[in-house]
């Protein structure tokens, strides 16, 4: 009884919102992505009882019971994503990576940001996609000759400016016009700034190396489902956040992360696009945590690992109900 | 400490008897329950004896055992820190 009575509740609120969403969001996600996301969240925890009942119970061994076959893997149309919008802040040796590929896979429109020019340090080493000829050049600009060289059917808006000299309804805009957005700034300031703004708005995935590349992170923050940033990483300010300047590291150990964080990305696009539940990872984790050499968290060598973040209470990012948010 | 007094005791002649018939292939005119049953009582508690003390000699100079074996154990739930992920460059 109260289930249908939620049910009958939740049709006007799903029609007010599509209708707000239309209004004020170019990139409109299928309604059924989200729908998809607690689907999934149900269907996690039937798994988990039914494994439960699975081994208290005799039923298996019964002659003539059937098990349900196991369900094809669904191969991804990337066509679907051609002309789709991914907002990419930073265009670094992860950023630029990370354009580069999603440019490759699906030819869809790459919004990148970054002030920065190339320099020497930048083009040794396989760490970034530029060329030596590119020195001196607008990290975008370079990036844009680069991608569009290479794949013809993609194409780059450059944006060469600091995200701190952005006003809020400018990033705003950029946000709702992208399907995804990529944060890919080890600066702390942006990246809490970003945090705040386009928690509530998008889909956006933190990026970054540690320490000699030995290992990355990636972490994503659903709207209103998942941890913040800050709550993911428990920071409190961005003193908490240390940038790590000229770090040595291997360029393709910062280009497999890169590669990990292009895939997701086009995952959570490809999902919104068709409504399809993301099957690749379980969505209730959203810190992707990448060994690139045996550690004391992945002692045989290379690995990932997969963690929830909680969101600590009174957070006033991610704590607020959508119903307490405007923008 | 094992002893053989009260078990034989505890045995009836004609249990011994019996015993002995399958023990032992059967003599006419010879009745060798007694004597059989004493001597495989006499050995067992001699054995029982010898085990006895050779367990007080061994346990008095064992190490403590551990709990259970740590190779070979499922990995315990790992957990990245946050603060490995607060130093950071792209």
């Amino acid at each position: 009884m109260t289930s249908v009575l939620t049910a009958i509740l939740r049709v006007p609120l799903i029609v007010i919102w599509w209708i707000l969403k239309t209004m004020f969001c170019h990139e409109v996600p299928n309604p059924a992505y989200y729908s998809a996301i607690s689907r999934r969240r149900s269907l996690v925890h039937r798994e988990k009882s039914r494994v439960i009942r699975r081994r208290t119970s005799t039923r298996s061994s019964v002659k003539g019971h059937r098990r349900r076959p196991a369900a094809q893997p669904q191969v991804m149309d990337v066509s679907l994503l051609s002309g789709r919008r991914a907002l990419v802040l930073g265009a670094g040796a992860v950023g630029g990576y990370i354009a580069y590929f999603l440019s490759g896979v699906t030819g869809m429109v790459i919004m990148l940001v970054d002030f920065d020019h190339i320099e020497s340090k930048n083009v040794q080493g396989g760490r970034t996609i530029y060329e030596s000829n590119q020195i001196g050049m607008k990290k975008v600009d370079a990036a844009k000759a680069k991608i569009e060289r290479d794949y013809p059917n993609s194409q780059v808006q450059t944006y060469p400016h600091n995200i701190m000299d952005f006003k809020d309804e400018e990033l705003l805009l950029l946000a709702q016009n992208s399907a995804v957005v990529i944060n890919a700034i080890d600066d702390a300031k942006a990246m809490l700034r970003v945090n705040t703004l386009f928690y509530p708005v998008t889909e956006v995935l933190y990026v970054a190396m540690h320490s000699g590349a030995a290992s990355g992170h990636i972490i994503i923050t659903f709207p209103f489902v998942s941890a913040c940033l800050s709550c993911s990483l428990r920071v409190n300010s961005s003193e908490d956040i240390q940038t790590l300047h000229g770090e040595p590291g291997l360029g393709l150990d910062i280009r497999h992360v890169a590669n990990q964080c292009a895939t997701i990305a086009l995952e959570i696009m490809y999902a919104k696009v068709t409504g399809q539940p993301i099957e690749r990872w379980d969505i209730n984790k959203n810190i992707f945590y990448f060994a690139n050499k045996r550690e004391s968290l992945s002692p045989d060598g290379p690995g990932v690992i997969l963690q929830k973040a909680r969101k600590l209470p009174g957070c006033p990012i991610c704590s607020i109900s959508p119903t307490n948010y405007s923008v | 400490m094992f002893s053989a007094s009260p078990l034989l005791a505890a045995i009836s002649p004609r249990d011994g008897q019996k015993l002995a018939r399958v023990l032992l292939p059967r003599q006419e005119g010879v009745n060798p329950s007694t004597p059989v049953l004493q001597l495989l009582l006499g050995e067992m508690a001699s054995l029982k004896q010898q085990v006895n003390a050779l367990a007080l000699t061994q346990a008095s100079s064992r190490q403590p055992e551990l709990k259970y074996e740590r190779d070979g154990m499922p990995d315990e739930q790992k957990r990245v820190e946050p603060k490995r992920m607060t130093r950071i460059f792209d």
